[in-house]
């Protein structure tokens, strides 16, 4: 029995055909696919890149319940590790349009990883000034916040 | 016909997907700004972020700041699945007496005049009498409290205690018999037990708490008895040996490197009293220096700051643990019978660590004859 595939479209109006398991990992296209069964899903905020990676992702974190197919399912310590690795290799920006997709898609896997992954950043910043720079956030503080704050972080010597 | 726009199906709103795109931007947007994310997702990131770098985060904006001060965030922090909290357990040992009891740490009801949390220390067990879980060496890591090997006399066997259950089973033995020169401490998830043993191949084993099974790890450089003193911190075991604090590394085949003590360490390795991993930054306290905390990243000390208040002296016999994210002191009071805990907050501020006593008080107050003898943190999950 040949698997059942559908249609995402990304922003640039690429389509991407997978199976319907992989991305029944969404909860949006799962309740898409039963609504609107044999049609293409525009995704319009998703770009292709974004989307061929949350595609990856969810090819990887399939679970096949009735057995013999091919597609991966893997021990979750593999799982994990490969998990670990997927972020690491995302660079910052790509990170957020991705922690987006996994919020508007309702991934909540993909969700957890990429939280976890911009919580860490946060963590490996060694002052508010990188943490500025790597999550591109305004100082919008005035200068006497910023002395309030100054001295709210003084400590006697 | 096609779907109906997604925005339609869930609450989620910021985005719109249509069925006719109406946007045909090509050129890439400029990266997004993380506060420029829903609340929702920006407390789900920062909930897991470890409390010590939440002044960081007060400094960097506004809308940071006032979600990183808001009670929503220690709301979720509370619920979440994984949270670090977990539950203290005790062991106490009547003096004189081969008799044993475990207690735990429990914040108490909120009373109506105030709103602040108290904690206090309540019974667990019953009394205990089986050797091995005050001679042996022991490790907590998740709800389990694992004891291994033997005493004086080499033993292969291995206990565990479900803190959740309160179920204490035999596991499987080791592959050698250790005795409590042994180190054992948790890596990645599982039991790593090095040395206190003669046998030159098998000199450490690895017990996964998955899979219930023992296995060898490979070991190039035997490990030499060590000070009870240890830690574990970004899966590095820190011991003290003499006027070094040892660094055993099981991902790098094992070797060891040392880290300095500050100004050198000295006799006693400058009166260390205390070593603690608090989010993956080690804690040690010295007679001389108070409180210190090793980044490991950039190998230096950085002194910990605002603890004035607190005394040196009340700590030559105290027990240390991660509690929710921070470090919690256990000590007997002036008078031995009280349990006095300091539960302290570290941000990390420019150079240095910035304590703050969160919660200090009498936790139990205890018979005379009751001494601390091991302390733990549990998950509870």
């Amino acid at each position: 029995m040949s698997k059942k595939m559908i249609v995402l479209k990304s922003s640039e109006g690429v389509s991407f055909v997978v199976e319907e398991a992989v991305a029944r990992q969404s909860k949006i296209i799962s309740f898409l696919v039963e609504e609107f069964p044999d049609r293409e899903l525009p995704l319009t905020n998703m770009t292709s890149e974004i989307l061929r990676k949350t595609i990856e992702y969810c090819k990887k974190h399939v679970v096949e319940d009735d057995g013999g197919g091919d597609s991966s399912s893997s021990s979750s310590g593999d799982l994990k590790e490969w998990d670990v690795k997927f972020v690491a290799e995302i660079d910052q920006p790509r990170l957020m349009d991705l922690l987006m997709a996994a919020n508007y898609l309702d991934i909540p896997s993909l969700l957890d990883v990429t939280c976890q992954k911009v919580a860490d950043t946060i963590a490996a910043c060694n002052d508010e000034k990188e943490i500025r720079a790597t999550f591109n956030i305004e100082n919008d503080f005035t200068e006497e916040e910023v002395e309030a704050i100054r001295m709210e972080n003084q400590y006697p010597i | 016909m096609s779907p109906p726009p997604l925005k339609k199906t869930k609450k989620r709103s910021s985005l719109t997907a249509g069925v006719e795109p109406p946007q045909e931007d090509s050129i890439a947007p400029p990266s997004l700004s993380l506060t420029s994310l829903p609340d929702e997702i920006i407390f789900n990131c920062l909930t897991r972020v470890p409390r010590c770098y939440y002044q960081n985060l007060r400094s960097v904006s506004k809308t940071l700041r006032s979600l990183v001060n808001s009670p929503e965030l220690h709301r979720l922090r509370s619920f979440l699945p994984n949270k670090p909290k977990g539950s203290v357990y005790i062991l106490f040992h009547v003096d004189k007496t081969p008799l044993y009891f475990w207690f735990t740490l429990r914040e108490t009801e909120k009373t109506s005049t105030t709103t602040k949390i108290e904690y206090r220390l309540v019974p667990y067990s019953t009394p205990i009498r089986s050797k091995f879980m005050y001679r042996s060496c022991t490790i907590a890591l998740g709800p389990e409290i694992f004891f291994v090997g033997g005493y004086i006399k080499p033993s292969t066997k291995l206990w565990i205690l479900n803190t959740r259950s309160g179920d204490l089973t035999k596991g499987p033995n080791m592959n050698v018999a250790r005795t409590c020169e042994a180190v054992v401490e948790s890596i990645d998830g599982k039991v790593y037990v090095m040395g206190g043993c003669d046998d030159d191949d098998i000199h450490v084993e690895v017990f996964d708490p998955n899979s219930r099974e023992w296995t060898v790890a490979e070991s190039k450089k035997k490990l030499q008895p060590m000070r009870r003193l240890r830690a574990s911190v970004n899966g590095k075991v820190y011991m003290v040996k003499g006027e070094k604090i040892v660094v055993y590394d099981p991902s790098k085949g094992q070797r060891f490197k040392k880290v300095k003590m500050p100004s050198g360490g000295g006799r006693h390795g400058g009166g260390l009293f205390y070593m603690c991993a608090v989010a993956d930054v080690l804690y040690c306290y010295y007679f001389t220096h108070g409180l210190m905390g090793f980044d490991a990243k950039l190998k230096v000390w950085r002194r910990v700051v605002g603890l004035e208040k607190l005394g040196v002296a009340i700590f030559h016999n105290a027990a240390t643990v991660e509690y929710d994210g921070k470090l919690a002191i256990f000590w007997h009071g002036s008078s031995k019978k009280d349990i006095r805990c300091v539960l302290i907050m570290l941000d990390l501020i420019g150079d240095v660590i910035r304590g703050t006593i969160e919660w200090c008080g009498t936790v139990a107050i205890m018979p005379y004859n009751y001494s601390f003898y091991r302390c733990f943190a549990c998950s509870e999950d």
